[in-house]
């Protein structure tokens, strides 16, 4: 790498729409001590897999040429040549639409990957959508200000983000006026410019982590009368007005200039407000000197680097960072190494060129492809011609992701979801993959591959059909094209299988079949760094998969299976089963490679597995299913089973289950100070008034005429008293009024448990349980409409609510 | 299909038993009236149910969704909503709680004034986020309110989780874990990806309105190509590298496998008579219907959907905006009702709304700011019609008011709004508990709006 220039006067190189570039190369100094880069990161030639690796988290995907760039020149050359890059236009006059084609098209196809990638970032934490400032006028401005800011100063781009009419149509703060008789300031930008856009609802240490009070609980970052404050603060703000028009308090839409003071400058609240951390507004004070404090405040506040810094980091090249990597950003954002605070393209710079993110060791490393992501990178990869999406815009929409148009101010996935299965784990992206999302994408997928939208869209596969005569050939060109050479062993031979099960002379089918299978596998959804995906190919023979009975007819059952994808091909597979669960009473070699298999069989039900068999070697056995000959089939147990004793009265609730044969009746298992089995018909709950005192457990099990099922998981519940039962409900119980007097009476509740008090319960324009000893309450109350019920205490606990009576007070 | 009613026969067969046994004394004998009534309390969770979520993105200003119209609640209205007041000719005629005092809907809902009016539909008044029954005083003492009240994030999620702990899912995606539902059917947004849906059960899925589920590129010639095809998918499904990220990929395209099986296995069924409104709204509850008819022929069980409206976040032109959005809500609600009645399952399907919060009875100009509790609508064959809960005291800094803005603070729970959904649907009071962690907290869990 050429010694990297040191200019003298980084601060003046500064401009709108062009990076501090030598601000940055000083930063890369300082963070070469800072940050203790070592090896790759500084050196000059980088090898494929980290320059891949690196591509994936700065552009929307890696191509041949870039990655034979950042192999001669090394990432953090790159990363200058980016800076560098003129920024890819928004032209005039386009339409919603249009914007959003163009928007689409710069990352696709914009020389200013980084850039166009951090806009993608900082468009999913400070927020427009296009399904309220729909017009090409306001998303032209927008789309300009996040790109001529994205390698710029944060707080500078706060300031932007308040100043632009699009924003301030979005957020509603174009209009914010100080308080009326009637009205109070609008909360809207405010709120979100603190909790979205710059800090967050917790106050956080700078590796990300939430810092704690004295109770070991997360503390605010600012309460609802910040948000009145802020609201106070951001009032007096309108549209310019349109050139040759007057200047008003609200004056027409105009999305060519930044938002100005209205005409009467009392429309801005010059009360001192309150901010954060101590900080007040001196009064009298105009809308942009209270504007530029506001942002002072914030821009100080200590969650601003640590906020932004894991939000970035989450975008571009992790689900979980570690507290380490958080804090390396943070201080990246705290000093760029000129003393410059919120610098971003020092940011974007520590983010990329961490440790962590070039030679990633974590298993957790990595993040689901965006649909945006997956879908553009796929392209890129192949060296498609991406043109106009207009034909193709809704297949984004329906995954959830349609440009510039997220849901909500939330953007398109809320950056700290977590994955459903693995609720230790980040996996924001995971919001847009459900399973019929993950569908829906491997469909576009298969629909861009097979030409469905033309030159929109156009991928050549002249390069896969020429070679698809040989599998492992044509498999071997998707591993160096669309995988970059990453492909794993185990994923190299599934796919060599799969073109080998079509005839070599559809050589477009096999092309089809392999770029398809490549693009939907987990290793191409999800990025993980490393040399590779992962996995070795087994040299044993492998396990069959999928058995099932695909049918009985008397005493002769159809077997099939799957045969295993991975290692020795079987050349016969081994039937073996028994009359209990991994039981081998018999085994019979098939004598045939073919995954299925006709067997007679006796009366009963057994448990059947199956194993391959290659080269004298039988592999481990294959899922094991019941195969029942002319027999019943026993019910598998209840599940679900919860219960609670709330004074001695039991409640017990389970699920039956029909997963095995069908059950007949259940067995309720009682164990504690005595031992009991109770036969019950097929209910699914069971009630007992008063239950003897003492810690019993219960299990249940189901029954048919095959016999009983195991039992079910249990449930331990203490009863503390004898025989002592809840009250029942008071009878009889009305509410009248006279005047603004009010008078509820009941009845003592019929039979059960006697009650020795009760409590009447009251809504509505009160709220509040009042107990009584008697049958009977009278007070005056003001004017009002209240709810009234009653319910009997007893030692035991509380009895049913009466129905509600209501009353109003006139 | 499972029907599981005792018999009589039953009942006598395990009371001779227990005699038997020795165990009726020491009590662990059932007694008739309990047996019997319990019994036929848990024989509906052997049919089918489904729940249909509404979910209003924004804030849906409920202080003009239906309007108190006797004259001193009306002129209260009238002077704090100055520029938002509905008049005569934005109200729908009244419409009366069981007390006879009279409301008005929002001209922009006639539909939903004919299902009231059928007694197919239930207003639910002031209900919201609470972790327990709170007054003005105790809020204003700092006393256990819900966390980040008024911010749409906090907000969205605790509706949807009827809890500020939301590690727990959502409250749709609990009542589901009491049946055990967790195919991929079961919990189905058609919207956006919903907290609602969440549990410890299973995946919630989201169902594009309209788009074809089956794995592209299966079918190929020759067949046993297709089939290799297709084992070579599962069998990419099965390779990890030991990474998690890639495990929950590879299970999401698994179960989105499962329900395109699911779904083919299920056959064709023709097409819905009724005419759903083109709006986005109708088009995800033409897509409900049809997922409820495919879910209920495959026998008994319990689903959960998810469709979402947004635009709701009034802070300006709420005159211009807001009719329109209730519009589209009301025609789409009765679409929902007449297509459940058409397939036969009008008393078994119910369509309710939630949004994260109200909005500030006092504007702000031409909008209105965030709030608190809101004003929900039910409707479906088995919603007992009628209004319920209690309007707020329009009285700003008033017993119902959080501060100073027409804030009102909720006096019907999410967790009681939900606990009366689910006891309908089937959960035991135990499995309510479970659902809802904090419903003990309140006088009852049953609101009375379901049959």
């Amino acid at each position: 790498m050429n010694a990297p220039e040191i200019p003298t006067h980084f601060a003046a190189s500064r401009r709108p729409g062009r990076t501090a570039r030598g601000a940055w190369v000083l930063a890369l100094l300082t963070a070469t001590v800072q940050f203790s880069y070592v090896g790759p990161v500084l050196a000059q030639g980088t090898d494929a897999t980290t320059a891949v690796h690196f591509l994936e988290q700065a552009t929307f995907g890696p191509t041949a040429l870039d990655v034979a760039t950042v192999q001669g020149i090394g990432p953090s050359a790159w990363l200058q040549q980016q800076f560098d890059t003129p920024e890819s236009p928004v032209p005039d006059g386009l339409d919603g639409n249009a914007v959003r084609a163009q928007v689409y098209l710069n990352m696709a196809n914009g020389p200013d990957q980084l850039r166009q990638r951090a806009i993608f970032a900082l468009s999913q934490t400070i927020v427009v959508s296009a399904n309220k400032v729909t017009n090409g006028p306001e998303l032209i401005s927008w789309t300009r200000l996040l790109s001529r800011n994205a390698f710029g100063n944060y707080r500078t781009l706060l300031r932007d983000v308040s100043m632009s009419p699009t924003m301030g149509k979005y957020l509603d703060n174009v209009f914010n006026r100080k308080a009326t008789t009637t009205t109070s300031p609008n909360e809207n930008y405010a709120r979100e410019l603190l909790q979205l856009f710059s800090l967050g609802v917790w106050q956080l240490n700078n590796d990300g982590s939430q810092k704690l009070d004295g109770a070991g609980n997360p503390i605010p970052s600012y309460s609802q009368a910040t948000i009145a404050n802020f609201a106070r603060a951001l009032t007096g703000w309108t549209y310019a007005p349109l050139p040759g028009a007057t200047h008003g308090n609200s004056n027409p839409e105009n999305f060519a200039a930044e938002l100005v003071p209205t005409a009467t400058a009392s429309r801005h609240d010059t009360d001192p407000k309150t901010l954060l951390n101590g900080v007040t507004t001196p009064a009298g004070l105009a809308a942009p000197a209270d504007l530029a404090l506001v942002l002072d405040n914030i821009f100080a506040h200590p969650n601003m680097p640590p906020f932004v810094a894991t939000r970035l980091i989450r975008s571009l090249v992790t689900s979980n960072p570690s507290p380490a990597y958080v804090s390396r950003v943070s201080a990246a954002f705290i000093n760029n190494g000129a003393g410059v605070r919120g610098d971003l393209a020092t940011v974007f710079a520590a983010v990329l060129l961490d440790p962590e993110a070039l030679s990633p060791d974590a298993n957790l490393h990595g993040r689901l492809k965006d649909p945006v992501l997956h879908i553009i990178g796929l392209g890129r990869a192949l060296n498609a011609q991406l043109a106009d999406p207009a034909s193709f815009q809704y297949v984004f929409t329906n995954l959830s992701q349609r440009v510039l148009t997220p849901a909500t101010v939330f953007s398109f996935y809320s950056p700290t979801a977590k994955i459903i299965s693995q609720p230790t784990l980040f996996g924001p992206e995971f919001q847009l993959y459900p399973p019929a999302l993950a569908i829906q994408r491997a469909n576009f997928i298969y629909g861009i591959l097979t030409g469905q939208f033309g030159s929109a869209f156009a991928v050549d596969m002249t390069p896969f059909r020429v070679v698809a005569g040989t599998a492992a050939t044509l498999v071997d060109k998707v591993n160096t094209t669309l995988m970059m050479g990453r492909m794993s062993a185990p994923l190299r031979q599934i796919l060599i299988n799969a073109t080998n099960a079509i005839p070599a002379s559809d050589p477009n089918q096999r092309a089809l079949g392999a770029v398809y299978l490549a693009a939907i596998s987990s290793e191409y959804s999800v990025y993980t760094g490393g040399t590779s995906a992962g996995g070795v190919i087994p040299t044993t023979v492998q396990a069959p998969t999928g058995l099932y009975v695909a049918a009985v007819n008397g005493n002769t059952a159809l077997l099939r299976w799957t045969p295993p994808q991975l290692g020795p091909a079987p050349e016969d597979y081994v039937l073996e089963g028994g009359v209990q669960t991994n039981q081998t009473i018999a085994a019979m070699g098939t004598g045939s490679a073919a995954p299925s298999f006709t067997i007679t069989a006796p009366n009963g039900s057994f448990y059947v597995r199956m194993r391959s068999r290659a080269g004298g070697q039988q592999s481990l056995p294959s899922n094991e299913v019941r195969l029942y000959i002319n027999a019943p089939i026993r019910p598998n147990p209840p599940t679900n089973i919860q219960g609670a004793i709330k004074g001695s009265a039991l409640s017990l609730a389970w699920r039956n289950s029909y997963t095995g044969g069908t059950p007949d009746s259940l067995m309720l298992d009682v164990t504690g100070a005595a031992t009991a089995s109770l036969p019950f018909p097929l209910i699914e709950s069971w009630n007992l008034p008063a239950t003897p005192q003492g810690t019993w457990t219960f299990r249940l099990r189901a029954l048919n005429a095959a016999g009983a099922s195991t039992q079910s998981s249990s449930i331990t519940l203490t009863s503390p008293t004898a025989n002592c039962a809840l009250p029942r409900v008071p009878t009889n119980f009305l509410v009248t009024r006279s005047g603004n007097v009010i008078t509820a009476s009941w009845d003592t509740p019929s039979g059960g448990t006697p009650a020795s008090g009760y409590t009447l319960s009251v809504g509505g324009s009160y709220n509040g349980a009042i107990p009584i000893a008697g049958l009977g309450f009278t007070a005056a109350a003001p004017p009002g409409t209240y709810n009234f019920s009653v319910y009997a205490v007893s030692p035991c606990g509380v009895g049913p609510v009466t129905a509600f009576q209501t009353i109003t007070v006139p | 299909m499972h029907t599981h009613k005792p018999a009589r026969r039953h009942f006598l067969k395990l009371s001779s038993r227990l005699a038997t046994l020795g165990l009726a004394g020491m009590g662990f004998g059932p007694t008739r009236r309990w047996f019997v009534a319990d019994a036929e309390a848990r024989a509906v969770a052997t049919d089918y149910k489904a729940l249909v979520c509404i979910y209003l993105f924004g804030g849906n200003d409920c202080n003009n969704l239906i309007v108190p119209v006797d004259n001193a609640r009306y002129t209260q209205y009238q002077t704090i909503r100055a520029g938002l007041t509905l008049g005569a000719g934005n109200l729908l005629p009244p419409i009366g709680d069981s007390a006879g005092n009279p409301y008005a809907l929002h001209s922009s809902m006639p539909e939903v004034n004919a299902l009231f009016n059928a007694g197919r539909a239930a207003i639910v008044l002031n209900t919201g986020q609470l972790e327990r029954p709170l007054t003005r005083a105790e809020y204003q003492a700092g006393l256990l309110a819900p966390s980040n009240l008024f911010s749409h994030s906090d907000q969205q999620l605790q509706a949807q989780t009827a809890t500020s702990n939301q590690t727990i899912g959502g409250w749709g995606g609990r009542l589901l874990d009491a049946f055990g539902a967790t195919d991929s059917l079961a919990a189905v947004s058609v919207s956006s990806p919903a907290a609602f849906l969440q549990s410890g059960g299973g995946a919630p899925n989201v169902i594009p309105p309209g788009a074809s589920l089956g794995l592209s590129g299966m079918s190929i010639s020759p067949a046993s190509a297709g089939t290799a095809r297709r084992a070579a998918v599962n069998a990419m499904l099965a390779l990890d590298g030991g990474h998690p990220l890639r495990t929950a990929a590879n299970d999401a395209f698994a179960d989105g496998l499962q329900l395109a099986d699911t779904l083919a296995n299920s056959g064709s069924v023709s097409n819905l008579t009724t005419v759903f409104p083109g709006t986005g709204l109708g088009t995800q509850l033409r897509e409900v219907v049809k997922l409820i008819r495919l879910r209920s022929q495959l026998g008994p069980g319990r689903q959960v959907f998810f469709c979402s409206m947004g635009g709701f976040d009034t802070h300006t032109g709420q005159t211009g905006s807001h009719g329109g959005l209730l519009a589209e809500l009301s025609g789409g609600l009765a679409a929902f009702y007449l297509a459940t009645a058409e397939v036969g399952l009008a008393g078994q399907c119910t369509a309710f709304t939630q949004s994260e919060f109200g909005r500030t009875l006092q504007p702000n100009g031409s909008g209105s700011d965030h709030a608190w509790g809101g004003h929900q609508i039910v409707v479906g064959g088995a919603v007992r019609g009628g209004i319920y809960g209690s309007m707020p005291q329009f009285v700003l800094s008033g017993p119902d008011d959080a501060n100073n803005r027409g804030v009102w603070i909720p006096k019907i729970a999410t967790s009681q709004f939900g606990a009366t959904l689910g006891r309908w649907f089937g959960a035991s009071p135990v499995e309510l508990a479970t659902a809802f962690p904090n419903l003990s907290l309140f006088p009852t869990a049953d609101v009375g709006f379901m049959l």
